[in-house]
């Protein structure tokens, strides 16, 4: 029997903040819906650290005394005699603390996703433990995250990085970066006549260089004696129309995206740039267009996942169980493409990064897939 | 057994026939008649009911893969083929005159199922650089708040189609 719905008005948040909160919220609680708007709201949740959220709060529960309250902050909610969560929120504390504080209503939890109520009571019994614990300033971890940052920052070894400056992929992202600011096109020439050339306006890329010799000049260090040297020259318009027309018959043309995306993963061979952080939540734009790129075996899952959820390199590979290899190259790849980057916006520190909640269809997806992966090589 | 089935749909000439052909363990059943009305112009023949292909598992079970007719006046066969489907394949024809506002059409049309289940949308005739680009339609989506692979298709190549199929279900749960 469908369940009814349990209204909860959220404040102080900007709009990607609400949508993660849903997103999170809602494959395991599936009667929960989030508003803007005080109307009809059996539970509050404020975001703390907005400006004048005090004031905002007081003509809020002006009218609506009754109605309890969830703050979400950065560190202790000091003077707010409201329940608190700390950012980012773990999404099973937040579906526990909103049970305590609505003990009347009906949660329409799917079976599947692996949150009855006994492990529901289970986790609330945790939580209380955890509460004494703390209490009696023992060192219990209550905050998981700044754990992980804290194993993360131990276990990044140089063998994980590499310096992106001393590869072809260091020189072309340099190029694509000078490139936005002034010039139509870049040149970049390696072993004598092969070369590549960039057209940002077109988002093209126009290369007399066979996959193979690709794959050796991405992979060899420059500074190695036995590199080939590569040599940079910025165009204009007429100059790049000049080197496209004297390339063009022996050349391919792919889009910029996918030319970065696979020098990127050739590239990195598992490793990330050095100037990345582990513990910091990365973020990936968009789906890649994976039908023109290179991937690992792990690749398409890595993307699904990162693309919903922001989180950091350890994280990933924590909740997907995938090797780290496999996180730190489509890392790099996307990273290069332009599609990656540090998480910053609010939304991003609102809510710890989802567990994958279970498919009741995964045994069939999975026999499906395994179906097209043999097709594929079938192809191949 | 249960009945499992994977939608096609998208506007005429997007390459609906092709993709089910490519990726089907079957001769697909095709209800194509001679075009008689502006769509002769893009193509001799036109689905007019449905497409249909099959791809078996080894567990015995069977995907269905329903393609729907391109010409909106058939446009009552899309949600009785959509019903109960796994997933939605989009499929765009990046050279049409405005594949973005075609895009709204069928996101619009198949709203309560893109909410239920999930979406990956492909965009055939990308290669001439005509027309939007995949950021055009990622930004479309984003309007809507659908968060789904796009990906550059050619129909004909089953690489391409198997792809697009795996990001689908990749993208319906990423725990695969």
């Amino acid at each position: 029997m469908p369940k009814n719905n349990i209204t909860i008005s959220a404040f102080g948040f900007d709009r990607r903040s609400i949508e993660r909160l849903n997103q999170a919220l809602s494959p395991k609680v599936r009667n929960i819906q989030l508003l803007d708007s005080v109307a009809d709201a059996q539970l509050f949740l404020l975001n703390l650290e907005a400006e004048n959220m005090a004031e905002k709060y007081r003509d809020i529960v002006k009218d609506n005394q009754s109605i309890p309250a969830i703050g979400f902050c950065n560190s202790e909610a000091d003077g707010w005699a409201i329940r608190s969560l700390k950012m980012p929120v773990n999404t099973d504390e937040l579906i526990n603390s909103i049970q305590e504080e609505l003990p009347d209503v009906e949660f329409d939890v799917p079976t599947s996703v692996g949150i009855s109520q006994d492990k529901v009571k289970k986790a609330m019994e945790a939580i209380e433990t955890k509460k004494v614990a703390s209490k009696l300033n023992t060192k219990i971890e209550q905050d998981k995250s700044k754990v992980n940052r804290q194993r993360d920052m131990i276990k990044k070894t140089d063998e994980m990085c590499f310096d992106m400056e001393r590869f072809l992929l260091g020189h072309t992202i340099e190029a694509l970066n000078t490139l936005k600011q002034k010039h139509e096109g870049a040149l970049i020439k390696c072993w004598g006549s092969k070369s590549i050339l960039i057209q940002p306006s077109k988002g093209e890329v126009l290369t007399n260089l066979s996959d193979n010799q690709i794959r050796n000049m991405a992979i060899a260090p420059l500074d190695d004696e036995l590199s080939s040297s590569v040599e940079i020259t910025y165009l204009d318009k007429a100059g790049m129309d000049k080197v496209a027309n004297s390339i063009s018959t022996e050349s391919r043309s792919m889009s910029v995206e996918a030319f970065m995306w696979d020098l990127g993963l050739l590239t990195c061979k598992g490793r990330i740039p050095h100037d990345i952080s582990t513990a910091d939540r990365q973020y990936l734009r968009r789906w890649p267009n994976i039908t023109r790129i290179k991937l690992t075996d792990h690749g398409l899952k890595i993307i699904a996942y990162w693309v919903r959820n922001p989180s950091s390199l350890y994280e990933m590979s924590e909740k997907l169980e995938v090797p780290l290899q496999d996180v730190f190259s489509i890392f790099t790849a996307a990273y290069s493409a332009g599609l990656a980057d540090r998480a910053k916006r609010e939304a991003d520190a609102v809510v710890e990064a989802g567990e994958i909640p279970k498919n009741e269809k995964r045994g069939l997806f999975g026999s499906l897939m395994s179906r097209l992966r043999s097709m594929d090589s079938e192809v191949a | 057994m249960s009945t499992y089935k994977i939608v096609f749909t998208g506007p005429v000439g997007a390459g609906k026939t092709t993709a089910i052909t490519s990726i089907s363990d079957i001769e697909p059943f095709q209800t194509e008649e001679f075009a008689t009305d502006d769509v002769s112009e893009l193509k001799e023949n036109t689905t007019v009911a449905m497409d249909y292909g099959l791809i078996k598992l080894d567990d015995g079970e069977r995907i269905h893969l329903y393609g729907t007719p391109g010409q909106e006046r058939f446009n009552f066969m899309w949600e009785i083929l959509s019903d109960g489907a796994i997933g939605l394949i989009i499929l765009m024809n990046n050279l049409e005159p405005d594949p973005i506002q075609t895009l709204e059409r069928y996101l619009d049309a198949f709203s309560g199922h893109i909410d239920a289940t999930g979406i990956a949308l492909g965009v055939t005739r990308m290669e001439s650089g005509a027309g939007p680009s995949i950021d055009d339609y990622h930004a479309v989506l984003s309007r809507r708040q659908i968060n789904a692979p796009v990906l550059d298709v050619d129909p004909r190549v089953s690489n391409d189609v198997i792809r697009l199929t795996e990001s689908l279900l990749y993208s319906l749960d990423p725990g695969l």
